[in-house]
């Protein structure tokens, strides 16, 4: 199970429906994923459209009202931090999430994309396109697989 | 048939004012219930006394009576049959419920509102009959208690003799593309500036996309095609007079609808009175009012890929668009005609009267 989030404000330039799409595709691929969107704001009622377009309902949390510690309990237990902006302004969070080495997916908007220069663990695809996204996510994860594999085998 | 309505507001919506009148025209007597007043507060003053509140005796004899002349009870909108449904229930009239497509699809799924999806499985089993705006809408409600055999799909009616073909065919260049809805996400208007992109850079087409509304979502689209390096082709119109539309409409070659949430878009039935063909989004009940192939084309929800080829195989084909325009036109004078709405609400009236009879 991959575990996705996204810390991000809910409005149209954080992209959330393209993140939604590329968690559908991943999923509709064969490998499971949970994806925790944590924000505040009013596109609240797309993000849920979209989460039912996708039959999303069991893999997506909504969080409103996570305060610090719980947003940084969540970013942690994830195994990577998903940034589907397509508009300067929606980047919450990333900080946060580069701070402790955590893997990055993000579309690749300028802003997003200065805030990553220099950043090994970032794959970042071009806008809009959630089949690319679903592929970096997918990398990701088979990464994360791969490491937890071979911590097992070394134990 | 004495109709008593709930929930029509002070300033009711188009297809709510419409339904009245064509109720009206058709012989139907309809009150509307003003709703001002709290309905505890109605609630309590009915069955109990009648000036501590305010009010004078003769208006709440004036509501009783209302209430107990009525043969039948409309609601407009599910909270509104949640907030009544005790002052009702000493009446035992049958009660109608509309289902149109918000209330039923997205809030109850909104995080913070499952006393309103618990409420609406209290109230959707105890309702008579249900007037559904689609089939798709129909199967929503079902989800929360909806008894499908009580439902009725009644498509929207719209006075379509204003909506005329083109004496003149459009321009040939460029390629004209309208929109029309309020500029909302549910619109889904940054899927039809990435189409619109598509259909320049990988078809090659001269076109440009016109879109008619008002609302939130202009700075979206503005910045959508600024991005996509379509600025100059997207062109928004901002909130147009009805002569204003029909004279976009005749002067565009396709409509394009690409909403993420929808019951039956009013503009696309305008559109096809208009002779327009029509590509639109797989979503809500859009597929009950063009078929794939025959008015137009059908895509699926945010493929924008999908919807680029379909306006690149319309635009390369005017035989084609001539035949899904008169197909669109037939079909939407025959299905959202007035008289034939007014005739399935009375049908749906007298079924949830008898329906009632037989429960009680």
């Amino acid at each position: 199970m991959l575990r996705v989030i996204t810390v991000a404000a809910l409005d149209w330039r954080s992209g959330l429906e393209y993140g939604l799409e590329a968690v559908h595709r991943l999923t509709q691929r064969g490998t499971p994923a949970h994806y925790t969107i944590i924000g505040a704001g009013s596109f609240l009622e797309a993000v849920v459209v979209a989460r039912r377009e996708f039959a999303l309902d069991g893999q997506v949390e909504i969080l409103l009202n996570a305060d610090e510690a719980r947003v940084a309990e969540q970013v942690q237990q994830a195994e990577v931090f998903l940034l589907p902006c397509v508009a300067p302004g929606a980047s919450h969070g990333l900080a946060a999430a580069v701070a402790i080495g955590k893997p990055v997916v993000a579309f690749d908007q300028a802003e997003v994309v200065a805030a990553l220069r220099g950043y090994a663990a970032a794959r970042v695809v071009p806008r809009r396109d959630t089949a690319a996204l679903a592929d970096a996510l997918s990398a990701v994860g088979e990464l994360a697989q791969r490491h937890i594999s071979g911590g097992e085998g070394g134990d | 048939m004495h109709v008593l309505m709930f929930g029509v507001g002070e300033n009711p919506q188009t297809f709510v004012r419409n339904q009245i009148r064509f109720l009206q025209e058709s012989g139907a007597k309809v009150s509307i219930w003003e709703g001002n007043s709290p309905p505890r507060l109605v609630e309590k003053a009915i069955a109990t006394v009648e000036t501590r509140y305010g009010w004078t005796p003769d208006l709440l004899g004036k509501r009783r009576a209302l209430l107990r002349a009525a043969d039948v009870y409309h609601f407009q909108w599910p909270h509104n049959l949640s907030r009544y449904v005790r002052v009702i229930r000493p009446f035992n009239k049958p009660a109608v419920l509309s289902l149109r497509g918000r209330a039923i699809n997205i809030v109850p799924y909104i995080p913070g509102y499952e006393s309103f999806a618990r409420a609406l499985r209290q109230t959707l089993p105890m309702c008579s009959g249900y007037h559904c705006v689609s089939k798709a809408i129909l199967r929503e409600g079902a989800l929360f208690g909806l008894v499908p055999e009580r439902a009725r799909v009644i498509y929207t009616a719209l006075d379509l003799s204003f909506f005329t073909l083109a004496e003149n065919p459009p321009a040939p260049e460029p390629l004209q593309i309208v929109m029309i809805g309020a500029l909302s996400w549910y619109k889904g208007y940054e899927y039809a500036v990435c189409a619109l992109e598509r259909l320049v850079k990988e078809h090659g087409l001269n076109a440009r996309l016109v879109i008619i509304g008002e609302g939130e979502d202009r700075d979206r689209i503005r910045y959508t095609a600024a991005d996509l390096g379509v600025t100059d082709r997207v062109i928004l119109t901002g909130k147009l007079p009805p002569d204003g539309v029909r004279r976009l409409l005749h002067e565009s070659h396709i409509l394009l609808h690409t909403a993420l949430s929808e019951g039956i878009a009013n503009a696309v039935v305008e559109g096809m009175a208009c002779g327009l063909p029509v590509v639109t989004a797989r979503s809500g009940g859009m597929d009950e009012a063009v078929s794939d192939g025959v008015e137009g084309f059908v895509t699926p929800s945010r493929d924008v890929r999908a919807m680029a080829e379909a306006l690149a195989r319309l635009a390369g084909d005017p035989a084609l668009c001539r035949q899904f325009g008169l197909a669109g036109r037939e079909r939407a004078l025959k299905q959202f005609a007035p008289d034939r709405q007014a005739a399935e609400f009375i049908d749906l009236y007298r079924f949830a009267i008898q329906n009632h009879a037989r429960k009680a």
